[in-house]
């Protein structure tokens, strides 16, 4: 009795020391990156407001989505905080595998095929600027806000957005949230805000943003000043449609063969066309022959023809032998191989011909094309 | 010829028949010729003055750039088709009815292949650059697969025309060239290549035709196909399907069995064939056009059907063209004629069998020959800037429907011409197998006048 009771207590021991020891290891919430991402540091100063702007623009077009403008769309990430900001700026090498290597489990995707290491350090130096204390509201005063956008673009493309505040003496007001809004007219009818920047030394809050719908949209920008006054540009933006709502696919096929040249032209054969964007025949030859479309056409000509040729060769035979008599008592002779002679010969002319054609054409020597 | 006071045999009577147009010329048809060839004289002095001021004395215009010339080459070598059904798909399935019919198609096919390229050639405002397309022609091209395949298929057509007229042009050595010196047996002695009916000779000769035979149906559907490449390989809205291929070899064979119902008519009425082409021939001929005439519109359907489902913009323009527009007149007359009016007269068997199924074969010809119009020229039509632009308009002129009248004359020409150098029904064929239709029925064992067996018959 005495000796089970200790094991018992020992046994709940053990399980107690394997508990606290899992709970303290998941108190240690951030895992060590592994190399190369270990040890990193961001190349830019935090306060870079460079680094900074430059990060808005690839915080806006890659993580907003998600993070959303403030960065507070993911609670459990809260770029908002000053917390995040803090902890962000102490480890900055775990953060930047985050970024490059993703999270699926957790639902980050990978960025390191999408934006270069400058790119994702600069939108790090942005995220941590998020959780930076705001500034200071400004003071109620009439501001002047500048809208400048691109006249047009085509759906799909990105374009930038610049906004510029003034505040009345003229001088650029740093530092400002700038937000901006496209008409939108696709389940939604109504404005809706595309990005949120804001303004740098100069003034100019940025942002990207590739429109999707055709048509002469409008575009505004608005800052809500401190004091409650709100301030707004408007403009428009003429977005073409070219082929597809959202995208251009190139013409032609992408594939790396083996023995490039034999069955379509070497390379990759959607390269643009300088005439403009018609799909281009596989049948073409940039840069050497494809032979096997080549070959096959021929192939298929020389065989109809062969066959014309033994259908001479069997009237030609039949020609030989026995030559009519000729009625009366004349002794006429007619060559009777005359006719049988001349097809033959005919079709072997013709025949030859066409294939002199073909093979001599223009484009259909290796050494010729280009 | 034959033995005096004896009936004259099946045989005997076949060819007499049928040689009766090559022996004698009737007035009649000197002042037909005379009319045709009046006709292509008015069409040589309408191309005359094309070559002197050049295409601008046609029609075309920039944005037409396509007439008449272009879709009576499509027309011409669509009827070309008939030949490919008739000698080829008909003889492999062994459909013994044929055989009479068998020389009319394959001179509709050759007749109409010539003219058909003649049509192209005069399309050219500058004929000499036709020796382009040997110097610089590439395979890509699909008017290289055009010259190419046309070439092709005349080719074989007009030995598909001549293999089986060996053994009767070797009868017609025999009975008609009476003298050695006689132009007529010398000119039959050269086409007849030493035919003697041996068995050696009819071995190679089935053998030729064989081959033949096995070719010229692929060669056939591949012409047509190039043709509808010539269009298919755009990218004019309005032409760029994949199903005009398929639509242009249905389409081709639709107006070849309708073509082929006239030229029966046209040769057993002045030829006094009545006796050998039957009701029967034009009614099978005619099933055959029926079974074409529905693929036909289903082709028609699927393509209308499948492009005005969605309706792409420029695709839009040209449907309103062809059905609330200025082309409708057009597209009515080909619908009306090639599908609703020989429907009717197809399948309304109580009536009158040959003049029904002509008066059908003439309709369709008409219907079809509208559709190729219609297929050419509307989408032509069509403006293709996305400015508001007006249709261009086409309007033949005066050449150009000479010309193409002188082409229709020029095929009657052709087949009247051809009447006169060899029988209308393959002859010996004819014979042999009427001769064995003989035997088998028991009659008396008369000489029958076998291919083998010319040179023994002794000349009255």
């Amino acid at each position: 009795m005495h000796r089970a009771k200790a094991a018992g207590l020992a046994c709940a021991l053990l399980l107690g020391v394997i508990l606290m020891l899992a709970l303290t290891s998941g108190v240690v919430a951030q895992e060590v990156p592994p190399a190369p991402y270990a040890g990193l540091v961001n190349p830019f100063e935090w306060s870079d407001a460079a680094a900074i702007s430059a990060g808005g623009l690839v915080y806006g077009q890659s993580c907003a989505p998600c993070h959303g403008a403030a960065g507070a769309g993911i609670p459990a990430v809260n770029f908002g905080t000053e917390a995040f900001a803090t902890g962000l700026q102490a480890a900055p090498d775990f953060y930047f595998w985050r970024v490059s290597e993703g999270n699926l489990s957790q639902g980050m995707p990978p960025f390191k095929a999408l934006l270069t290491e400058a790119k994702r350090w600069q939108a790090l130096t942005y995220i941590a600027s998020l959780g930076a204390p705001q500034p200071e509201p400004e003071p109620d005063e009439v501001l002047v806000l500048q809208l400048d956008a691109p006249g047009r673009t085509a759906a799909g493309e990105a374009v930038e957005f610049s906004a510029r505040l003034l505040d009345d003496q003229g001088a650029p007001v740093a530092g400002a949230t700038v937000e901006f809004f496209l008409k939108l007219d696709f389940f939604v009818n109504g404005m809706a805000q595309i990005g949120e920047a804001e303004t740098d030394e100069q003034g100019v809050a940025r942002v990207s943003y590739g429109p999707r719908q055709s048509g002469d949209i409008a575009v505004l920008a608005r800052h809500r000043a401190g004091g409650g006054a709100v301030f707004e540009a408007a403009g428009t933006i003429e977005v073409t449609d070219e082929s597809g709502p959202f995208y251009l696919p190139s013409a032609g096929l992408h594939a790396d063969l083996p023995l490039p040249g034999l069955v379509f032209p070497a390379g990759v054969i959607d390269a643009p066309d300088p005439l403009g964007t018609a799909p281009r025949t596989v049948l073409r030859i940039p840069s050497g022959m494809p032979l096997l479309a080549f070959a096959a056409y021929l192939s298929a000509v020389l065989l109809v023809w062969s066959f014309y040729i033994r259908v001479m060769y069997n009237v030609w035979r039949i020609s030989g032998g026995v030559q009519p008599r000729s009625p009366g008592s004349g002794a006429v002779s007619v060559n009777v191989r005359l006719l049988p002679t001349f097809l033959l010969g005919f079709v072997t002319v013709v025949i030859t011909v066409l294939v002199l054609i073909l093979i001599t054409g223009p484009y259909s020597h290796p050494h010729l094309g280009h | 010829m034959r033995a005096r006071g004896l009936a004259e045999t099946v045989a005997e009577r076949v060819e007499r028949v049928s040689l009766a147009p090559v022996r004698a010329t009737s007035r009649r048809y000197y002042v037909f010729v005379a009319l045709l060839l009046t006709v292509i004289a008015w069409g040589a002095y309408a191309y005359l003055t094309q070559l002197r001021y050049g295409l601008y004395m046609t029609g075309m215009n920039n944005f037409v750039n396509w007439g008449f010339y272009i879709f009576n080459f499509v027309f011409w070598i669509g009827v070309s088709h008939v030949g490919a059904v008739i000698s080829a798909i008909l003889r492999l399935t062994h459909a013994g009815w044929r055989t009479p019919l068998t020389r009319l198609g394959e001179l509709i096919t050759v007749a109409s292949l010539m003219v058909g390229g003649a049509m192209i050639l005069i399309d050219m405002g500058r004929p000499d650059r036709v020796l382009n397309l040997l110097w610089y022609g590439r395979f890509q091209s699909p008017l290289i697969w055009d010259v190419i395949g046309v070439t092709t298929y005349l080719t074989g057509s007009l030995t598909y025309l001549y293999l089986p007229a060996i053994p009767d042009f070797a009868l017609m050595r025999d009975r008609l060239g009476r003298q050695a010196k006689s132009w007529r047996w010398k000119l039959y002695s050269i086409l007849a290549a030493g035919w003697q009916g041996t068995a050696e000779q009819r071995k190679r000769l089935h053998r030729a035709e064989r081959y033949l035979t096995l070719m010229i149906i692929p060669i056939a559907v591949s012409v047509h196909t190039v043709v509808s490449f010539v269009f298919a390989m755009t990218l004019r809205p309005g032409w760029d399907t994949t199903i005009l291929a398929p639509n242009f070899v249905i389409g081709a064979l639709f107006s070849g069995m309708s073509s082929m119902l006239v030229v029966m008519w046209a040769f057993r009425r002045f030829h006094h064939l009545e006796e050998y082409i039957t009701e029967k021939h034009f009614r099978y001929i005619s099933y055959l056009a029926m079974v074409l005439m529905f693929a036909y519109f289903y082709f028609v359907v699927v393509e209308y059907a499948t492009v005005m489902y969605k309706f792409r913009l420029e695709e839009k323009e040209l449907f309103t063209l062809l059905l609330a527009g200025k082309a409708t007149p057009w597209f009515l007359t080909f619908f009306i004629g090639a599908f609703v009016l020989p429907a009717i007269l197809f399948l309304n068997r109580r009536w009158a069998t040959v003049p029904r199924l002509v008066a059908a074969g003439i309709l369709v010809n008409i219907g079809m020959w509208v559709k190729r119009f219609v297929i050419v020229i509307p989408t032509m039509e069509v403006p293709l800037m996305p400015v508001d632009f007006e249709f261009a308009t086409y309007s033949p002129t005066w050449v150009e429907v000479s010309i193409v009248t002188a082409g229709v004359a020029g095929f009657v020409l052709l087949l009247t011409l051809s009447a006169k150098l060899m029988p209308a029904m393959p002859l010996s064929e004819m014979i042999e197998e009427l001769g064995e239709k003989e035997e088998a029925g028991g009659k008396e064992h008369h000489e029958a006048v076998g291919p083998g067996r010319h040179g023994e018959v002794s000349h009255a």
